[in-house]
């Protein structure tokens, strides 16, 4: 059992396929028998913690002060399919209360592909979503491995899918939109990776015959080619989703002219988890993570948000020494100010996006007060360090 | 209502070469207190972009949005009773040194250029690259030959060289190596004058290579539209199109501008597959310019995507993807991206032994580098794109890094290692020099390789 959501919409429909492969029992660490090549590729611990993150921002209450979920009055949630594979057994939480879902097998990863794909061509204007969380090869085109890979040594790559060419695929079978959010490594270099005769299949192979008819489509994948896909040690969230949740949750969105909400589309969601990523790099500093977009065709929004999206500010003040004798504050061009005053340490807040007067002023007036104007906070973040000198 | 208009004094990014003039345009955006965008149009040097907005209205903001994502943004109070505004944005904060400011909006935002622009003393060591040497590749009769380096004009300052070279109509690649500077190709736009800068690179990106390459051909709108399409930005490509009609004026125009057009067949492949020119323009951009690689692939991807619908229709597709290949690599990084969509789509999946050209593009897909919006792919030779890396002079080439996960890379039995084969062939023997290489060579025969002391050295640019 894979399908944890379904509700009929009359018309459009948004309709989530979710993956997380955290456990590969013919890689190394594994407890089944080891592949014959396991590409130095091991257990991983973050891709169910990751996917239930996912899948509890697809639940969540829409425009929530905080950490709202899924909102889209054109193609409200209509399904969401779950598979998992942790080393241990997991529930999910839905709606419907805790459930246990089928494991991220090859076949069962099919299954659901087929079930979801069939939703996605029941209208003309829904919207697909495909997240998978999981070990993944990147060659010229880009391969994610189920849970069983490694499993047959005749066949080693018959357990992993071609994701590239499912991508190209898809977009001839559908007339509305997908959006796809790849978190997997890419560990292994490209020029190996070119050396392994690596060929698995699509799960959908491309029908020539038929016209490209999608209407949008949009790859956001975790890290470049070659690259790690970083998540904290010890099962946390990996980066990537929680960037990617973050921007999701009321971090992202353009009001076009003429809009009624603001408007979450592939581009605008790809430069928001981008951003997020960069900022998250800001306050632990290490290894920069970056991630990869592929946007193509009309900007068809996943989220029509009814509040102003919000931005993470982080406000400072150099040197560290003058800190506790400014106030700092954001004063909006709309009306509203918010500050902090004679603190040493960063101020940091949540504020609607928009156009802001950003300084600092000395209550005692000894020390220059600072000042840069008209800044547009742009979500998701905005990181500004002013500089007193005295 | 109220109308604004947005002028746009880049005079310094207007300048090419002698008698060569670029006009770049970008989006302009008006938005209101809430970043909410009220109206939007592209400026131009040459044509103001004019932006309404109601009466209601008490103040707003003029955002121009570079290639790079830099913005600029003006704040505007608006007056009951007065309709017409005029905003006008200048580069006189980047025009220090006029024959470099036409790259900084395609370099990042944080781009040192931009500091020098501004006056600032800053002086990024170029020195250290003295060494980086260059070569000239041209694809004619079927095989990439070197050409002699020889600008026509060269430029250097303590941020970036530039080159300016007048390329004739044919497929072109620039090659640059050093002992750290892996081994890269970027495709110049042949056809006319075509100008390069090359500037330490300016990003925190792990990826990125130790020198950024930017090119033009100053067609300034034509290049823009492919720089955001290069970033994904597609709103502002959308802006700047104006819903498709630069892309359709660029395309329609393309007997004067070949090269333009397949930058508007570009767009309109990425951006309005709705709303596509019929099949006979991009049959007809292919039919007369078979030397530029990229009408082929714009031509192939459009019949691809309108569906193959008998076995007639396939093959004549293979065949021209086939051409795509024999024209040589394309100019634009977009084409590399549909020449893989190509591939893998005549390919079909757990086929790909079947044929050399698909394993020759899947080669170039692993190869891809990054040079915004022109083509660029790492290797040795042209006609082996390899994700190997390879640094050192022409004549001694080594591997930049020995991966510990290469213990993992024997090629399984029975399976062929197409790709790794290649790669391992030996280095052609050097030739007698660039200048002369042989104009008249038979297609049949191996390209030669000019020796390192004919190479181009940028430390041979004067300040």
């Amino acid at each position: 059992m894979s399908l944890i959501f379904e509700q009929v919409q009359p018309a459009a429909g948004t309709h989530v396929l979710a993956i997380g492969v955290g456990r590969y029992p013919h890689l190394l660490g594994g407890d089944g028998r080891l592949a014959a090549r396991p590409l130095g590729l091991k257990q991983l611990q973050s891709p169910p913690v990751s996917l239930q993150h996912f899948l509890r921002w697809c639940f969540a209450p829409a425009d929530a002060a905080a950490g709202s979920g899924f909102s889209n009055a054109g193609a409200p949630l209509a399904s969401v399919e779950a598979l998992v594979s942790s080393a241990q057994p997991l529930l999910l939480d839905t709606p419907g209360g805790a459930q246990q879902v089928d494991t991220a097998t090859r076949d069962n990863i099919q299954d659901a592909f087929e079930r979801w794909l069939q939703r996605l061509r029941s209208h003309a204007d829904n919207i697909g979503v495909f997240y998978f969380c999981g070990h993944g090869i990147q060659v010229s085109d880009h391969y994610l491995l189920a849970e069983d890979f490694g499993r047959h040594a005749g066949l080693p790559w018959l357990n992993a899918f071609d994701f590239s060419n499912t991508v190209r695929a898809v977009e001839r079978e559908i007339a509305g939109s997908v959006f796809y959010f790849i978190d997997a490594c890419r560990e292994i270099s490209r020029d190996v990776a070119m050396t392994l005769g690596a060929d698995p299949h699509a799960l959908l192979a491309a029908d020539l015959s038929r016209k490209l008819s999608r209407q949008s489509q949009t790859v956001i994948l975790a890290t470049g080619e070659g690259e790690l896909a970083f998540a904290p040690q010890g099962g946390q969230v990996s980066r990537f989703t929680a960037a990617l949740v973050g921007a999701l949750s009321g971090y992202c969105g353009i009001r076009e002219a003429g809009s009624a909400s603001w408007n979450v589309s592939g581009e605008n969601l790809a430069t928001a988890v981008r951003s997020l990523l960069e900022f998250e790099a800001l306050l632990s500093p290490g290894r920069p993570q970056v991630s990869e977009q592929q946007v193509s065709g009309t900007a068809v929004p996943l989220l029509r948000l009814n509040r102003v999206p919000q931005v993470r500010v982080m406000l400072d003040l150099a040197p560290q020494q003058y800190r506790p004798r400014y106030e700092l504050y954001l004063e909006s061009l709309k009306g509203g100010r918010v500050a902090q005053s004679l603190l040493d340490q960063v101020f940091r807040v949540d504020l609607p996006r928009g156009f802001y007067d950003v300084g600092a002023l000395d209550p005692s007036g000894v020390l220059p007060a600072l000042l840069h104007a008209e800044e547009e906070l742009m979500p998701p973040a905005y990181a500004l360090t002013l500089r007193c000198e005295p | 209502m109220k109308q604004i208009a947005v002028r746009l004094n880049y005079a310094s990014m207007s300048q090419g070469p002698d008698g060569v003039s670029a006009t770049p345009t970008f989006p302009v955006r008006l938005l209101d207190a809430e970043g909410a965008v009220l109206a939007e149009g592209a400026a131009s040097v040459d044509q103001p972009a004019v932006l309404q907005t109601d009466d209601r209205q008490e103040q707003v903001f003029v955002r121009l949005t570079w290639p790079s994502g830099r913005t600029e943004t003006q704040r505007l109070a608006l007056r009951s009773g007065e309709e017409a505004y005029s905003v006008e944005f200048s580069d006189s904060r980047i025009a220090a040194n006029e024959w470099s400011a036409w790259a900084i909006p395609k370099l990042n935002p944080q781009t040192p250029l931009l500091r020098h622009g501004s006056r600032l003393n800053l002086d990024l060591e170029l020195a250290r690259f003295d060494k980086v040497w260059l070569r000239l590749w041209k694809f004619a009769g079927g095989v990439w030959t070197l050409q002699p380096l020889q600008p026509q004009a060269t430029y250097r300052n303590d941020t970036a060289w530039q080159l300016d070279l007048e390329l004739d109509a044919a497929a072109w690649l620039l090659q640059l190596g050093g002992s750290k500077v892996i081994w890269r190709f970027i495709s110049l736009p042949g056809g006319g004058p075509a100008r390069v800068l090359i500037t330490p690179r300016d990003s925190d990106d792990p990826r990125a290579d130790a020198l950024k390459v930017v090119v033009t051909s100053h067609r300034g709108e034509a290049e823009t539209l492919l720089e955001f399409l290069a970033r994904d930005a597609l709103r502002s490509a959308k802006t700047l199109a104006g819903s498709a009609a630069l892309a359709q004026q660029l395309f329609a125009a393309k007997l004067a501008d070949p090269v333009s057009a397949v930058a508007g067949a570009y767009y309109l492949l990425r951006a309005n597959p709705q709303h596509n020119q019929p099949l006979d323009w991009y049959e007809n951009l292919y039919r007369e310019f078979r030397w530029l690689p990229d009408a082929a692939i714009v031509y192939c991807t459009r019949m691809l995507r309108e569906g193959l619908r008998d076995a007639p229709a396939r093959r004549a597709v293979r065949k021209l993807f086939g051409e795509c290949l024999e024209r040589g690599w394309p100019v634009f990084g977009e084409g590399v991206s549909l020449l893989q969509e190509n591939a893998a789509l005549l390919r079909g999946s757990g086929k790909r032994a079947e044929n050399p050209d698909y394993a020759r593009v899947m080669a170039l897909g692993a190869a891809r580098a990054w040079a915004g919006a022109a083509a660029s792919f790492y290797g040795r030779h042209p006609d082996e794109p390899s994700a190997l890396q390879w640094v050192g002079m022409p004549g001694a080439p080594r591997r930049h890094r020995l991966d510990p996960a290469l213990r993992y890379s024997a090629t399984p039995p029975g399976r062929p290692a197409s790709v790794k084969e290649k790669t391992a062939k030996p280095y052609p023997p050097a030739g007698p020099s660039a200048t002369n290489v042989d104009r008249s060579r038979n297609a049949a025969e191996p390209a030669a390789v000019a020796p390192a002391d004919a190479v181009f050295l940028l430390g041979s640019i004067p300040r």
